[in-house]
């Protein structure tokens, strides 16, 4: 499974995405649409960090690192190769 | 004396025309300016027929935009009613339909919505779009859609509505426990007793800059946007994410040299969590005040040592009354100290402990706070009945029109005149600040036809007060996603639960009720 992959089920299975799994594309709004609000960032947080072993300092949590799974799926590309 | 909400814009603009008054990011607004475009708007409202005391909507996300919206449907002697851009539409027709809104001030971004609203609400009449010049292609065509170029075309001056501070001012729906939202009506003059206040309170001047964190639906709004107009200080809006980006609300502090901050409890926690402040950090800001929810020693702590310049306070009261009692906390408290006291009341509020008998008790003893006062809620709207059941009539002063509000709220009255706050009388609960009434979740869980039985109950949680877990009893194979696909209809996001279980049937009391107490129990051991 790949990477976008991971973080698109787990958005959809433990945060409850509230829409049609289709519409959630690699692009779709994550912030802008609120389905990552204060409590879903944080769950995505020990989600990222447990499942590829990476640790997310405070600096990184910034809306440019989560408003896409694409965004999401580059931060922790970053993370891992640094 | 000032006893209008946009008296104190007006009055700003008079003294201090080139003052800056509101900003958003890069923008902002001069008190002229600001006082400029809110006379044209209550024009433009005014020529599309508003009558005094309407109920105009205000839909938009926070911006330059819904600022000049709340003063313009102030000065054309409306009520505004703001509509929380991220809730569900259906919600959204409930309250247009509830109190009768006809005109809706709007952003070019909740397009989106307009059509289904429109759909839902026969008696729309006007969406006024503040940010869009041209006309938009996706507008309904049941409504009339006007944009700023209509309200740059009316006259600058003030409109002809006389406004005294018994008129209705502002409705806010909070979460009702029958499944619909309830509103709160607030006359001019229940706001500014408490805006006010504040300022003299914390000695809001000229040089002050304002942070407004809070959503426009939220009372806190309220200090942030006339505390700042009253004193001719300018207010800031924080960016839309700033509440989950912890860095990002610190830049935003230190970018716009916020010296007054006025947050929910869980705000500051993730502040002084995860934005590496430090002592020395935000040179500028000079009074935190808190409110919404209670706020655990352990943070305020950490937070008062890493800000030791900074004063702090908390201000304590339901929407019905905003803020009723404060305290000032002095001092950090011991990290394992019970939450910090909320003080007593505010100038020109009488509190007292009353209890099931009806009587004052002393100092001591626990009992409901009751508020007496200019702050006392109008009541809810078209809901004479729920109103009469808290806004009762002075139990101890006859034949005077005095109603005094039962808070729900069990306190006690400490040795030294301050209140401690012990729970609730009834189902409500607060997350991260927002009031949340159980059975209203639960009122949305049973409109699925599959759920047999549904609880939800509050798991006490130190960051943000509670988590919600919601027990679901069907015989179907209701799938969780179905579930929430169908609660996000109905409910806003910070009232979906974050947990559900799945079970054939839940435990029940000796009377046959829905054993909540059992559910809860169980539901905070497995998170242990």
């Amino acid at each position: 499974m790949t990477l976008s992959s991971q973080i698109r089920n787990f958005i959809i299975e433990d945060l409850q995405f509230p829409g049609s799994p289709d519409t959630l594309t690699d692009d779709y709004p994550l912030l802008e649409r609120e389905i990552l609000d204060s409590m879903g960032i944080f769950q995505m947080v020990s989600f990222l960090e447990g499942e590829f072993g990476i640790e997310i300092d405070d600096e990184d949590l910034l809306p440019e690192n989560f408003e896409t799974i694409e965004a999401i799926a580059r931060l922790v590309d970053t993370k891992r190769g640094g | 004396m000032t006893y209008l909400l946009h008296e104190c814009l007006q009055k700003s603009a008079e003294r201090a025309p080139d003052t800056v008054a509101v900003v958003d990011g890069e923008r902002s607004l001069t008190y002229a300016e600001l006082d400029g475009l809110t006379n044209r708007l209550a024009n433009l409202l005014v020529e599309r027929g508003v009558r005094k005391g309407d109920r105009v909507g205000l839909y938009i996300r926070k911006s330059l935009e819904a600022v000049v919206g709340v003063y313009g449907i102030l000065k054309a002697g409306c009520a505004y009613v703001p509509l929380d851009p991220e809730a569900p539409v259906e919600r959204l027709a409930y309250i247009i339909g509830n109190c009768g809104i006809e005109h809706v001030v709007t952003g070019a971004d909740r397009n989106e919505a307009w059509s289904e609203l429109a759909a839902r609400s026969p008696g729309l009449r006007s969406f006024i779009v503040l940010d869009a010049a041209d006309p938009l292609p996706t507008a309904p065509t049941s409504v009339d859609v006007l944009t700023a170029a209509a309200v740059e075309q009316q006259a600058g001056d003030r409109p002809r509505v006389t406004v005294i501070d018994r008129d209705l001012g502002i409705i806010l729906y909070t979460s009702g426990s029958t499944g619909q939202p309830k509103g709160v009506m607030l006359s001019h003059e229940n706001v500014m007793n408490f805006v006010c206040w504040a300022v003299q309170e914390f000695e809001v001047g000229e040089s002050d800059r304002l942070s407004q964190i809070a959503p426009l639906h939220f009372d806190l709004s309220t200090f942030d946007i006339y505390g700042a107009a009253l004193a001719g200080a300018s207010v800031h809006l924080a960016p839309r994410q700033a509440t989950m980006f912890p860095m990002q609300m610190r830049r935003f502090l230190e970018e716009h040299e916020i010296t007054v901050m006025y947050a929910v409890p869980s705000v500051l926690t993730m502040l002084v969590e995860r934005a590496k402040l430090e002592v020395g950090s935000l040179p500028a800001l000079r009074t935190i005040l808190f409110a919404g929810e209670v706020f655990p020693s352990k943070f305020l702590s950490r937070i008062m040592r890493v800000l030791p310049d900074v004063e702090f306070a908390n201000l304590y009261g339901p929407t019905e009354t905003n803020v009723c009692t404060y305290y000032r906390v002095t001092e950090p408290p011991s990290e394992e100290d019970p939450p910090i006291s909320i003080g007593a009341a505010i100038d020109n509020l009488e509190t007292f402990v009353v209890g099931p008998d009806g009587s004052v008790l002393p100092p001591g003893e626990v009992g409901e706070l009751y508020v007496r006062g200019a702050s006392v809620m109008l009541g809810y709207w078209g809901d004479p009945e729920r109103t009469a059941r808290t806004r009762v009539p002075n139990p101890f002063v006859e034949g005077l029109d005095d109603p005094v509000y039962r808070t729900g709220d069990l306190v006690r009255e400490e040795p030294d005149g301050n209140y401690t706050f012990l729970g609730r009388r009834d189902n409500q609960i607060k997350s991260r600040g927002y009031r949340i009434e159980l059975g209203d979740i639960e009122a949305a869980i049973y409109r699925h036809p599959d759920v047999v039985e549904c609880a939800v109950v509050a798991i006490p949680d130190e960051q943000i007060t509670n988590r919600l877990k919601a027990f679901i009893a069907t015989e179907t194979d209701l799938g969780l996603h179905e579930l929430v696909s169908s609660l996000s209809q109905h409910l806003p996001k910070y009232m979906i639960p974050g947990e559900f279980e799945f079970r054939s049937a839940l435990p029940k009391t000796t009377t046959g009720k829905i054993d909540r107490q059992a559910l809860t129990q169980s539901a905070i051991q497995e998170n242990q």
